[in-house]
């Protein structure tokens, strides 16, 4: 699941929060193209503690193929993914007050 | 805590009896007739069962004859790439036949691989080069670039070269190494910043491995599935040596992760399985369903606790396999302790099991007096499978090494029936996954950035039933938070594993009345 730099796709706030919530990633460094592991600094344990996070919210993806979602921008297209496929809106986290 | 010495099991009753012998000051229970060093044992293999399949990865399948052959082409490329017997070579190698053979061919040669963590950092390598001062630098090509950048000007020979697995012979190749003689380095982070280097020896590798042929009663149909790195001394120990002792296989996994293990245990006919928790963990929530792999008979795993929710899974999942919990360090070569869990039975809180074949286990209090069973104090580990000491540091290996007992930086108690259980670590470490993040290190790290004063790194829960890394700090007045810079810094000096997931910016760091940082409750507060 590859893109142009024409077609990014807006971070949705309540990925922003996940993101924020989990490891502490302010929204400024949410770039589409920012790669979770090189650009964000995510383990691969980090990765799949974010789809266990996501899929409380509806959202599986499938762990058969870790290089589709290699960026920020990857996780935005499964959230849209999921959401027009009829998952509920994502209800808000709650934004941690530190960091 | 010596007691009646049971018959060994299976195949390592050939190795056996276990008899004392001296060795590092003291006296331990040595199996008698053991091969005594990985070229033997491999030599001894290639006689005994040459047309049975040694090794299945990636790059090729090789009997025991063909993986001899192989070890003389890449003992000879070593010493032909310009190692000389006695010399360390740097190997960055990934999931594949090379790495599976310097083992052999070290011993063969008479040379020392410093094994590469490939998850760590560049400047983390660095760091271990200049320590060891390798005569060679060897890199596939995925990690050539890497090497190079952490060995400056230096030249980094390709694998192939380096390493041939054909073609070579055998004259010339010197194989007086004994088996004390340091086969491989594996770092791990000091509280110094400065890379400690555990010297793996033949002696320790093959009675580490003849503890788990005994314990897991393994025999010669024994095929198992490496899945964990093999730099760590887990498979070094539980699996490339165990097999040559029995004449079983091993099977360096293509795909090395969780969700593709269902398949590749049922492909290969696999009965063995070595893994740590978090890894285990994957596997019952992603892999495919389907029926459980046929022949799968063992499991051990160590590194880190194992969420009841997890082995409750797996029982579920796989319900034929034997699961074995193992206490051990890279300086015991793998096993210390082990553990059978029986499913649906609860042990107590940090049961790590009995000292394994030839392993004695005490329990020293703080003033270095020996306590009495059921009392909590520093574990201390005796026996041939514990490491002589650390790469070129007399200092640290006398300290952790004293008259033959290794202290392992675990607190916890020996009971009256000789099982161990871990209480708390002296040491400050986190358990990401298979890798150990040492905190003083990441608070190095972070106190490098200008406008942090002070650092504190805890372990937390992660949602996964493992720990996580995270962070406090004190900022200098008028400076802000920049938690990305931060992580960035971690993760280019020592990986993304020991990247925090949260820093909060603190104004003091809660202390004990002794002054020291107070972890536990930063652990409490900032989870």
């Amino acid at each position: 699941m590859t893109h142009g730099p024409g077609d990014a796709p807006a971070i949705d706030p309540r990925l922003a929060a996940a993101l924020h919530d989990l490891f502490g990633i302010p929204a400024a460094d949410l770039r589409p193209d920012a790669e979770l592991e090189r650009d964000l600094q995510l383990d691969s344990l980090s990765v799949v503690e974010l789809q266990v996070a996501l899929e409380r919210l509806g959202v599986r993806i499938e762990p058969d193929d870790p290089a589709q979602v290699r960026t920020v921008g990857d996780l935005q297209r499964v959230v849209d993914t999921a959401i027009a496929a009829g998952v509920p809106s994502l209800p808000p986290l709650t934004l941690s007050d530190e960091a | 805590m010596t007691g009646t010495i049971p018959a060994l099991r299976a195949a390592a009753a050939r190795y056996g009896p276990l008899v004392d012998e001296p060795y590092l000051a003291t006296t331990v229970r040595g199996f008698a007739n053991r091969p005594r060093t990985l070229d033997a044992l491999l030599r001894g293999a290639a006689a005994r069962w040459p047309d049975r399949a040694a090794v299945v990865a990636p790059a090729a399948t090789l009997t025991y004859a063909e993986l001899d052959r192989a070890v003389d082409a890449a003992a000879a490329g070593l010493l032909g790439a310009g190692a000389a017997a006695g010399d360390r070579v740097a190997v960055a190698l990934g999931h594949d036949l090379p790495l599976f053979v310097v083992p052999f061919a070290c011993s063969r040669a008479g040379v020392t691989a410093l094994l590469l963590n490939t998850t760590l950092s560049p400047a983390q390598w660095a760091g271990q080069l200049s320590r060891a001062r390798p005569a060679l630098l060897v890199a596939d090509t995925a990690h050539r670039d890497r090497l190079a950048q952490a060995a400056g000007d230096r030249a980094v020979v390709p694998a192939d070269a380096a390493l041939p697995l054909s073609g070579g012979d055998r004259s010339g190749v010197d194989t007086g190494a004994g088996e004390d003689a340091a086969l491989a380095l594996i770092a791990t982070s000091g509280t110094t910043g400065v890379p400690k280097m555990t010297t793996v020896t033949s002696r320790g590798l093959i009675h580490a491995a003849l503890a788990y042929v005994d314990l897991l009663g393994l025999g010669d149909d024994e095929r198992t599935l490496v899945v964990l790195p093999l730099y760590y001394i887990g498979p070094l120990s539980a699996q490339t040596t165990t097999m040559p002792l029995v004449g079983g296989c091993s099977i360096v996994a293509a795909d090395p992760r969780p969700v593709a293990a269902p398949a590749l245990l049922a492909r290969h006919a696999v009965t063995h399985l070595d893994a740590v928790p978090a890894w285990l963990g994957l596997l019952v929530r992603d892999a495919p369903a389907g029926p459980p792999p046929p022949h799968w008979r063992t499991l051990i795993y160590g590194g880190a606790p194992m969420p009841a929710e997890t082995a409750a899974r797996l029982h579920q999942r796989f319900p034929d396999v034997v699961l074995y919990d193992v206490w051990g360090l890279s300086e015991t070569h793998g096993p210390a302790t082990a553990v059978r869990l029986t499913p649906g039975a609860a042990l107590p809180a940090g049961t790590v099991g009995r000292p394994v074949a030839g392993v004695d286990v005490r329990v020293l209090d703080a003033t270095g007096g020996v306590q009495p069973a059921g009392r909590a104090g520093e574990l201390q580990v005796r026996g041939a499978n514990v490491t002589p000491g650390y790469f070129d540091d007399p200092a640290l290996s006398a300290t952790v090494v004293r008259d033959g007992w290794l202290s392992t930086g675990d607190i916890g108690a020996v009971d009256a029936d000789g099982s161990v259980r871990i209480l708390d670590r002296l040491k400050d470490v986190i358990l990401r996954g298979g890798t150990n993040v040492f905190s003083v290190e990441v608070e190095q790290v972070l106190s490098t950035a200008p406008e942090v004063v002070e650092a504190a790194v805890y372990g937390v829960p992660d949602g996964l039933g493992g720990e996580a890394v995270a962070a406090a700090v004190v900022l200098a007045p008028g400076a802000s938070l920049d938690a990305g810079e931060l992580r960035r810094r971690v993760g280019a000096a020592i990986g993304v594993h020991a990247v925090p997931r949260r820093i909060v910016r603190l104004d003091a760091l809660p202390r004990n009345p002794t002054g020291k940082i107070d972890k536990r409750r930063l652990r409490t507060e900032h989870p």
